[in-house]
């Protein structure tokens, strides 16, 4: 049980190396854009730790359907996991973004469309770790966390479409841009293959580190088992 | 011409970027590190008590 699967670790230095790759050519391939300066490059791992977080939530919603179906305790610790997960990428994502928008927007904060349902769904998921963590009862906690998975991952495409549907000032780099974008531009070839290279490579980390939450949250649930049974035979 | 020439400086903005993204990474995966470390011991003292 405490043995470190090889594949698991071959995972490790794959991600690791990627994620390297990634920054490299973050820092060292793609241009520096004209009218943004350097912090343009914040963009590519803002909108990578933001696709992992959108896919953490999915993976989630897709767990808690497969819960409901078997009550299996794996898949509720796999939907855990991915909401842990995707909730300190969404966080990073959100502050990046912020970062960015200081000296191309002008401020830190500004209640646009997007930036707005991005705090929604990131509040929808940390209102999930604090209400699980009020029910005691495992079987309860696990139904309850499924369901509330299935219904907030509603809100992750709501977020995605928002500068598309809505008048924004958040740029749309992929598809057509709204009229009141700022900040957006157009990816030259070695802009894209940092960009897309960058999505790769935090899907697989992604990957890396559910497998590694899962292990820990099957460890824990084993713990438990045996504390239980320890008190019975004290008691 | 002159957006060609003038690219403004925004580098402490980028490095700040990407400090917030290593540290809140890093911590989240020394998170699961010290609650694996935590669970391994526990467990090996309950199967020490069986």
């Amino acid at each position: 049980m405490l043995e470190k699967p090889r594949l698991l670790t071959g995972l490790d230095i794959l991600s690791a190396l990627m994620i390297l790759i990634a920054a490299a050519l973050v820092f060292f391939y793609a241009p520096v854009e004209q009218l943004m300066g350097q912090v343009q490059k914040v963009f590519y791992f803002h909108v990578a730790t933001a696709w992992v977080g959108m896919l953490g939530f999915m993976v989630a919603g897709v767990a808690g359907v497969l819960y409901l179906r078997t009550e299996k305790e794996k898949w509720d610790i796999a939907g855990l996991g991915a909401v842990e997960i995707s909730l300190v990428f969404f966080m990073v994502a959100i502050i990046m973004g912020s970062i960015w928008a200081r000296p191309i927007w002008n401020t830190w904060w500004t209640w646009d469309p997007r930036l707005t349902t991005a705090s929604i769904v990131e509040l929808i998921y940390a209102a999930y770790l604090l209400l699980r963590s009020g029910l005691d009862d495992p079987g309860k906690r696990a139904r309850f966390s499924a369901i509330y998975a299935i219904f907030g991952f509603f809100s992750v495409p709501l977020t995605f479409i928002s500068i598309r549907l809505v008048r924004t000032i958040h740029p749309v780099v992929i598809g057509s841009a709204e009229a009141a974008s700022q900040g957006g531009f157009n990816m030259d070839a070695s802009m894209k293959t940092a960009f897309f290279f960058s999505l790769v490579a935090f899907s697989v980390f992604f990957a890396d580190l559910l497998w590694h939450r899962i292990r820990l949250g099957k460890l824990q649930s084993k713990v438990n088992q045996l504390r239980y049974q320890s008190y019975e035979k004290e008691s | 011409m002159f957006s060609r020439l003038f690219v403004p400086d925004t580098f402490d903005y980028m490095i700040a970027g990407y400090v917030v993204l290593s540290i809140v990474i890093s911590v989240y995966i020394a998170s699961i590190a010290l609650r694996w470390k935590i669970a391994a011991e526990k467990f090996r003292s309950y199967q020490d008590d069986k």
